[in-house]
């Protein structure tokens, strides 16, 4: 699959925003997801996901719709069903390499 | 990170304020943060709550901004008595926690390697539970070092 971006976001970018995305590189790496994890500050979310793929959240877990799959990021800090969101966001990035449906062409 | 002197055992507080506020009056003392870092840890904390629950026991993990940090360091406090924390992504829901890491972070690029073998231990059955039967100081001080030192990535 061409390479895809995930976003990694809480509140300030730091502590558990970092923590997060290192265990993410790590798990891509073992799983050869062509990825890149970048984090960012929660304030600058919703200009960043317009070059993104996908968002794993930390908190605040807000209800906005970024235009891209959301997952929350607490199960890599907490290990409590991180298969089980591994597997997730392994399915999107699958998903996501399915070729879009050609757009209707006007006036034709 | 680890220092002996921001090492707690048996800490009393009444509140998750008094808890952090302690925590980081001693940082202060110790040249750690700067002036506005407590005011900065106790507003984040109720903005975006840090209580997190694992199977030994409820933690929480408050941290700030690395402007108000000025030498990286993990306070670690097992409190004598619980404080409610609210959990962190779901604030709706409050947590019982005695135990308290407090990591000040200056660049988190180099310090997330330390973070990451925290959160692998949190993980690690025994850890926690382990942490709330330390008897003093100097035996959690060493108990922290030696797991941190040997925990995974």
């Amino acid at each position: 699959m061409p390479q895809k971006v995930i976003l990694v976001s809480c509140g300030t970018g730091v502590v558990t925003a970092e923590t997060t995305a290192l265990r993410i590189r790590k798990i891509a790496a073992e799983r050869k997801w062509p990825v890149e994890v970048r984090v960012v500050e929660f304030p600058k979310l919703k200009q960043a996901a317009a070059g993104a793929d996908v968002i794993v959240q930390i908190a605040p877990h807000d209800a906005e719709d970024y235009g891209i799959p959301k997952l929350s990021g607490l199960p890599f800090l907490t290990g409590f069903e991180l298969d089980k969101t591994v597997q997730q966001l392994e399915a999107i990035l699958l998903t996501l390499d399915k070729p879009k449906a050609e757009p209707p062409q006007n006036g034709l | 990170m680890l220092r002996p002197e921001l090492v707690f055992v048996g800490l009393k507080a009444a509140s998750r304020e008094e808890a952090l506020r302690l925590l980081a009056e001693r940082m202060l003392k110790e040249d750690l943060v700067t002036p506005d870092f407590s005011a900065a840890l106790l507003e984040r904390e109720e903005a975006f709550p840090t209580g997190l629950q694992f199977a030994e026991a409820a933690l929480a993990l408050p941290h700030t901004e690395t402007r108000y940090v000025l030498q990286p360091v993990l306070a670690v406090a097992v409190l004598a008595e619980p404080v409610a924390f609210l959990a962190m992504g779901a604030p709706e829901q409050s947590l019982s926690v005695r135990l308290i890491f407090l990591p000040a972070v200056v660049h988190p690029d180099e310090q997330v390697r330390w973070l990451s073998r925290l959160i692998s231990l949190f993980q690690t059955p025994g850890f926690l539970s382990g942490l709330l039967q330390s008897p003093d100081r100097e035996s959690l001080f060493q108990y922290l070092r030696t797991a941190l030192n040997a925990a995974p990535l």
